[in-house]
């Protein structure tokens, strides 16, 4: 096949694209064939991990959103008119607001991006539709949740690239 | 298949759009930057849109200062003028969010299906609309969370003894978000 054609059609030509249990798979990359069971179970193993500590980084920058939020709002200054009278008492929160050059936004960026690049990547592995593929994601996403799950507040993160 | 630096791709996501050569890869990644980047913007109305829902409804009286939030009695204490007017106002945000959803759903698939095509030139684009846009579009959205999960109601500041911070204050706007 010529190299122009093979290229050209570089992502259209998964041969079987329905679920098939092989242990031959590109993961990825040209250079990571598995070629053998041994490596098939070495790639579903890292997959795996993969997934578990995409988990853990979801919940890692809620952490760190929280404890940005929490820091600036710990000292908030309290005003009362000098009135004081029952209506028109209304504290006014003067908080910094979220400040897009400070060092936390940037470390946010950051692993936003890595997170992107994350989620692109096991929806790519998905995408073999190889069974045991695919069953290390889902199984480590599983797993990812369970071990870091319980310190969420929030279950629907709006930055998952597909819900 | 696997990753390829590639400047030749046939059929990107519609029949006949062929990119071929450098000059239309660089095209066709400027396209994909500006749509993550104005996916991010989606994302940050939806989650205006979703802070507006979680709202406390007597607090309306204090963001949007429409005649019908205030009731005239009370004017003073802000509160909304009837249930009605609470509804009317919930089914607005439940609209909008909804559609704010299917316009980030489109547009989420049709750039995942432009990086299923498992070109690096095209990933990267991607990479970089998320990371200008999350930097642009994430800040304001922290700060739109911040201003509307941390409004008070005013009869609760009346005990002007007892302002009780870690009472009124919620746990970091992320316990706010139900979405």
């Amino acid at each position: 096949m010529p190299k122009d054609a093979r290229v050209a059609s570089a992502g259209l030509s998964n041969k079987r694209m329905f679920f098939h249990t092989g242990v031959s798979e590109y993961i990825l990359f040209e250079q990571l064939l598995t070629s053998s069971a041994g490596e098939m179970v070495g790639a579903c193993v890292a997959i795996f991990f993969l997934a578990v500590l995409y988990e853990g980084l979801k919940v890692m920058r809620e952490q760190l959103l929280k404890s940005a939020f929490s820091s600036s709002m710990k000292y908030r200054e309290v005003t009362i008119s000098s009135q004081t009278s029952q209506d028109n008492i209304i504290i006014d929160p003067k908080s910094n607001g979220f400040r897009m050059l400070s060092s936390s936004h940037f470390i946010q960026t950051a692993l936003h991006v890595v997170q992107v690049f994350v989620s692109y990547c096991l929806m790519l592995v998905f995408m073999t539709y190889n069974v045991w593929l695919c069953l290390a994601v889902i199984l480590g996403a599983g797993a990812g949740y369970f071990l870091f799950g319980w310190k969420r507040a929030v279950v629907v993160d709006v930055n998952e690239h597909c819900h | 298949m696997w990753f390829y630096w590639t400047t030749k791709t046939k059929h990107l996501l519609f029949k006949g759009v062929d990119i071929n050569g450098t000059t239309a890869t660089f095209e066709a990644c400027v396209v994909l930057f500006l749509a993550t980047f104005i996916l991010e913007g989606g994302k940050c109305i939806m989650l205006y849109w979703n802070t507006r829902l979680a709202q406390h409804p007597l607090t309306y009286g204090q963001t949007d200062h429409k005649h019908q939030d205030r009731n005239p009695l009370f004017n003073s204490l802000m509160i909304p003028s009837s249930l009605e007017h609470i509804k009317r106002r919930r089914a607005k945000y439940h609209i909008f969010s909804c559609l704010s959803h299917i316009f980030n759903l489109i547009l989420g698939y049709l750039v995942m299906l432009a990086v299923m095509r498992y070109s690096i030139w095209m990933l990267v684009a991607v990479l970089l609309g998320s990371m200008v846009g999350y930097f642009i579009f994430g800040a304001l959205g922290h700060n739109v969370q911040l201003k509307y999960t941390s409004l008070l109601m005013v009869k609760e500041t009346m005990d002007i003894g007892h302002i009780n911070h870690s009472h009124e204050y919620p746990d970091g706007p992320s316990s706010e978000n139900r979405f």
